[in-house]
């Protein structure tokens, strides 16, 4: 198939050397997860209910990733900004990874389009807001941080007719950490993680931009993740109240697109997905490029991080 | 200044390149005078769009189209809006 095949070459480029390659291991006991996780459980995924592979897989999480629990309790109380105390850090780290769990298992329905008529949405609220931005003929920007549940959330979206763009980072391959893990299970990774967005652009590629423009100036919806990687241009500002580099890419593409900016908070999973969209944000016009990102950086990041503070299980930077 | 050439121009100003009237002479794709990534070639779609006063339409929002000057200038001057400031 065509779209498997570019794929797969759009992800060469991120290949490791050969030479750092075979310094590795034939393979490691986190690769031979990750292979556990491609096939026995995506079989299961089929099969089982939902909550059932939830209560597998949460308990096998917070096993392996019991470091990254620490350590996002840590990065809790180094962004003073959402109000978590050390008492309450250890226990919304827990949840966290239930709810990383969660998004994991999720991602094997997302994989496989037969079975997304399994997504179940316990609520959605402010579509209004959304249809009214795009009656304004040109485009949304679906303003998100990095929530578990977003995937889903846009999925059940384009079930619904609202098909949406999504802007992300490609992972290397240094994501796997044997020789095996990166020739076998490496494109097949990249391949799984195509299925699982379907929709999306990378940032990395020279017409992203390009691509995303043309979406929205068709009047179609387009997610960024404020809170994501920027790969040429950051602006600075206090996030959480703590320093955090935005993409200034994002400001320049409002600017240039005139689209409307919604905000949308996607919280549970594939289970009962719950979605609320915000009224659009209010721009400020401004003549420069960096007068526009400076403008308007206070209003896209506040939205977020009042998503955050009131839901801070529920984003995945704590653990990625 | 013809649109090809006031193209060429815009694409050292928005891009932000040291070069020359003279250095621009010939040059058919921004590719041969400048690595295109992905904000340069949305920060040469606005320049153009203000110079010329004019949206591009959605379908022709291609790099390898952007990238085209001689096409670009043509598409520019079918559209009609392309206004010369002395």
């Amino acid at each position: 198939m065509p779209e498997k095949t570019a794929v797969i070459d759009s992800y060469a480029g991120l290949r490791l050397p050969d030479a750092a390659a075979k310094s590795l291991p034939w393979i490691t006991v986190k690769d031979l997860l990750w292979f556990l996780y491609y096939y026995p459980f995506r079989l299961l995924s089929g099969r089982l209910p939902r909550r059932m592979l939830y209560w597998i897989a949460g308990p096998l999480f917070q096993l392996r990733f019991r470091s990254q629990r620490k350590r996002a309790a840590r990065r809790m109380m180094a962004f003073p900004g959402v109000g978590i105390t050390a008492d309450q850090a250890p226990r919304i780290a827990r949840r966290s990874v239930s709810k990383f769990a969660a998004s994991e298992m999720d991602n094997l329905l997302l994989a496989d389009s037969s079975l997304d008529g399994r997504i179940c949405c316990d609520g959605i609220g402010g579509l209004d807001h959304l249809e009214q931005a795009r009656a304004a003929g040109k485009g949304v920007l679906i303003l998100t941080a990095h929530f578990y549940a977003s995937r889903i959330a846009k999925r059940y979206l384009t079930k619904l007719g609202y098909p949406v763009m999504t802007v992300r980072v490609q992972p290397s391959s240094g994501a796997m950490t044997s020789r095996l893990g990166r020739r076998f299970l490496y494109p097949r990774y990249a391949e799984f993680l195509h299925r699982v967005f379907r929709d999306e652009v990378y940032v990395h590629q020279p017409d992203c931009a390009l691509r995303i423009l043309k979406r929205l100036r068709s009047g179609g919806l387009v997610n960024i993740h404020l809170d994501g990687q920027h790969l040429r241009k950051a602006v600075e500002w206090p996030f959480l109240g703590a320093p955090w580099r935005f993409p200034a890419g994002y400001f320049e593409l409002i600017r240039a697109s005139g689209c409307q900016v919604v905000p949308m908070l996607a919280t549970g999973n594939g289970a009962g997905v719950r979605i609320q969209f915000g009224e659009a944000l209010e721009t400020i016009p401004a003549d420069g490029s960096d007068e526009f990102a400076a403008a308007n950086l206070p209003l896209l990041a506040g939205a977020i991080e009042r998503q955050i503070r009131d839901h801070p299980e529920d984003w995945s930077k704590w653990i990625s | 200044m013809d649109i090809l050439n006031r193209l060429r121009a815009i694409s050292v100003e928005s891009l932000q390149l040291n070069l020359l009237e003279d250095e621009l002479r010939g040059v058919t794709r921004l590719s041969e005078i400048a690595g295109v990534d992905s904000m340069a070639a949305l920060a040469f779609v606005a320049a153009v769009e203000k110079e010329f006063h004019i949206v591009i339409e959605p379908e022709r929002l291609e790099l390898d189209f952007i990238e085209d000057l001689p096409r670009l200038a043509a598409y520019v001057e079918a559209r009609g809006e392309a206004r010369y400031k002395e």
